[in-house]
């Protein structure tokens, strides 16, 4: 029984066969290389996947210290706030963001729940608000932002933000 | 993988901001940064590199010492940065999917503490 089987098995194996395995093989192999070479082509243009690198330099007021003397006693982790004074966040005010249990504050492009987050403000970062207030998805929200850089600016939702008197 | 398509080094509040391809922003502080630093050095031998940070990493406050304070970031091929801080440490290099693995907001905290 498998002799015979053997047996119709080589009668189909000859040298034609053989020859147009491997041919396949290889076409195979070919196209293969050609499909790598293309996808890699397309995901990593040269060039095009560097991002922009923008640096922005210590004010004047918080001067980097290069030369700073090794004994340096290292900066408080976050500066112990005096309670916050109550007051009504107003246009010209300065919030703070509190409340946040260190999550950070999203700063957004619209005054809603569904607009893009342009920023994510860190706890007790203190903001201007220039405009508001304005309503959506059952929220109040004012539009702040960074004194100091005027980059990070947005949206934030009131009941995160804490008005300070002294920035 | 998404990309940067934009990263800010806030001297003055010593943050490095990551704008992604996806809309999303990381922010960084440099002190977090240099203590992720995923060189061979730093991560203990050349099998640890690369590896994520634990949980305690981020709770850690931020510190202004020079080993801190970021002197240089350059970008590496397309693939990365590299930092050079003031001690004069420049091992490091930060992949973009390592860097989106460790982004610090509630949101990618939350993914990560649940396996995502
Ligand atoms: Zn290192
Ligand atoms: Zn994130």
């Amino acid at each position: 029984m498998m002799e015979r089987l053997f047996e119709t098995f080589r009668k189909y194996i000859t040298l034609p066969v053989i020859a147009g395995g491997l041919l396949f093989a290889l076409g195979l192999f070919g196209v293969t290389l050609l499909l790598l070479s293309a996808s890699r082509g397309a995901a990593d243009p040269v060039g095009a996947s560097t991002p922009l690198i923008n640096i922005i330099p210590a004010s004047t007021a918080t001067p980097l210290a290069p030369m700073s003397p090794p004994t340096q006693t290292p900066l408080p982790a976050a500066p112990t706030l005096p309670p916050l004074p109550p007051g009504t966040i107003a246009v010209g005010a300065y919030v703070q963001v509190n409340g946040t249990e260190g999550d950070g504050l999203r700063l957004r492009t619209e005054a809603n729940l569904s607009s893009q987050v342009a920023f994510l403000a860190a706890e007790g970062d203190v903001y201007q608000v220039i405009d508001g207030p304005r309503q959506g998805d059952g929220y109040t929200w004012w539009y702040v932002i960074d004194p100091y850089d005027q980059s990070p600016q947005g949206w934030a939702v009131a009941t995160y933000l804490a008005v300070i008197q002294n920035p | 993988m998404t990309k940067p398509t934009g990263i800010t080094v806030n001297r003055s509040r010593q943050e490095v901001i990551v704008q992604w391809g996806d809309g999303h922003t990381s922010l960084f502080t440099f002190s977090f940064l240099r203590r992720v630093c995923p060189c061979a050095e730093c991560r203990g031998g050349h099998d640890q590199m690369g590896l994520l940070p634990g949980a305690e990493v981020y709770a850690l406050p931020p510190e202004d010492t020079p080993a801190m304070r970021l002197r240089k970031l350059e970008p590496v091929g397309t693939y990365g940065v590299t930092i050079e801080w003031e001690d004069g440490h420049h091992y490091g290099i930060y992949q973009w999917q390592f860097l989106r693995d460790i982004c610090p907001c509630a949101e990618c905290r939350a993914q990560a503490e649940h396996g995502g």
